[in-house]
């Protein structure tokens, strides 16, 4: 064993914790080398002096001076940040009622925009009927065909008188009467 | 049977506190108050600071005493809390590099009043030792000093100082013994005859 070997095993040796073949080294070096064995016996004798230190007490008004901070710390009121992390709505856990008030309004959010933002054509059935009708009084309205007009003739006649009369419709309606 | 708290192991205790009673936070507090005041002091090397320290402590221990699981021993726990401040602590005063007469400590104080010179009893060369040991302790790196004082004044086991400090088992034995080299060569320096 070398010195440097011999320092880095002073703590081992001290607290027993060397091996039996290091341990012999370790001695068989601590009798040969006076500067390693004055290290020993210095650093043992500090130790000796550092669990022999004088102990210290807490001074009198300690307890009361503790006291004191728990007796603050318990009337103290909470903070609005406590107060929310111990809120519990219904009985709930705060993360628990966070997750149903989101839900509820992702809910209203979506209700919302199915009834009012609507984006299919508006249809006024009203007007729809009004046309339809006035429609039909015209048909009523056109002349029968002159009895000594040929059925060509007249078909051709109606044809155009019924074009003529027909009003403008901006809708076109396919099927149904 | 009734067992009082006096006889009741520290686990027991904490889980008494943590079900409301009070009386569990006195046994700890009157357990532990002056071990880890000391513990404290010879980190920081200021005793009203330190007592500061300890009841911030122990005000730690009373708010957060829920944040204790029996997966570690309390002694290590608190122990852990304590460090962590004086830690904070020793950083902060490390930056304010002012000194004052009320910053001095207690043993400080009491040394001035005497005086050095008209006591030469016993008494002073204990207390010159202690204040060497003391001023020799600050000078170690904060790695060392926290390690040394668990091991050689508290005299924690080093599983328990490898738990408190958050390293492993070799790295702590490795450090307790360049630290005793260390502070021995520190004391040296100071001229302190063993």
């Amino acid at each position: 064993m070398n010195c440097h070997d011999f320092e880095s095993n002073i703590s081992n040796y001290i607290e027993s914790e060397l091996k039996q073949t290091v341990r012999q080294s370790f001695h068989k070096h601590k009798d040969d080398c006076i500067d390693c064995k004055k290290k020993y016996i210095e650093i043992s004798e500090m130790l000796k002096n550092l669990s022999n230190l004088t102990s210290i007490t807490t001074s009198n008004q300690f307890i009361t001076n503790l006291n004191d901070k728990i007796y603050n710390v318990d009337n103290m009121r909470p903070s609005i940040w406590k107060k929310l992390a111990n809120w519990q709505p219904l009985g709930l856990q705060p993360a628990s009622a966070l997750g149903i008030a989101f839900a509820c309004f992702l809910f209203l959010f979506a209700s919302y925009n199915l009834v009012y933002i609507d984006t299919l054509p508006e249809i006024d059935i009203n007007k729809l009927s009004n046309n339809n009708q006035r429609l039909n009084n015209q048909n009523s309205l056109v002349k029968p065909p002159m009895p000594n007009s040929s059925i060509a003739d007249s078909d051709t006649s109606v044809s155009l008188n019924r074009r003529s009369s027909l009003p403008k419709h901006n809708i076109k309606l396919t099927g149904g009467n | 049977m009734n067992m009082s708290n006096y006889d009741l192991s520290d686990e027991v205790l904490i889980k008494k506190f943590q079900n409301g009673d009070i009386s569990a936070y006195n046994q700890i507090v009157y357990r532990y108050k002056d071990k880890l005041l000391n513990f404290i002091y010879r980190y920081l090397n200021d005793i009203d600071r330190a007592e500061d320290l300890l009841q911030d402590t122990f005000m730690k221990l009373y708010t957060h005493k829920d944040s204790y699981q029996e997966i570690a021993k309390f002694s290590t726990w608190l122990y852990t809390i304590a460090a962590n401040l004086s830690k904070t602590e020793l950083r902060k005063l490390k930056r304010r590099k002012t000194f004052s007469v009320t910053e001095l400590s207690r043993e400080d104080r009491k040394f001035i009043i005497r005086g050095i010179e008209n006591d030469p009893s016993e008494q002073y060369l204990n207390d010159n030792l202690d204040k060497n040991i003391q001023k020799s302790l600050s000078e170690l790196p904060n790695d060392f000093k926290t390690i040394i004082i668990l091991r050689d004044i508290q005299e924690l086991s080093y599983d328990e100082i490898s738990k408190i400090v958050g390293l492993p088992l070799g790295t702590v034995k490795s450090r307790i013994n360049r630290g005793r080299i260390k502070l021995q060569e520190l004391l040296k320096k100071r001229s302190v005859k063993y």
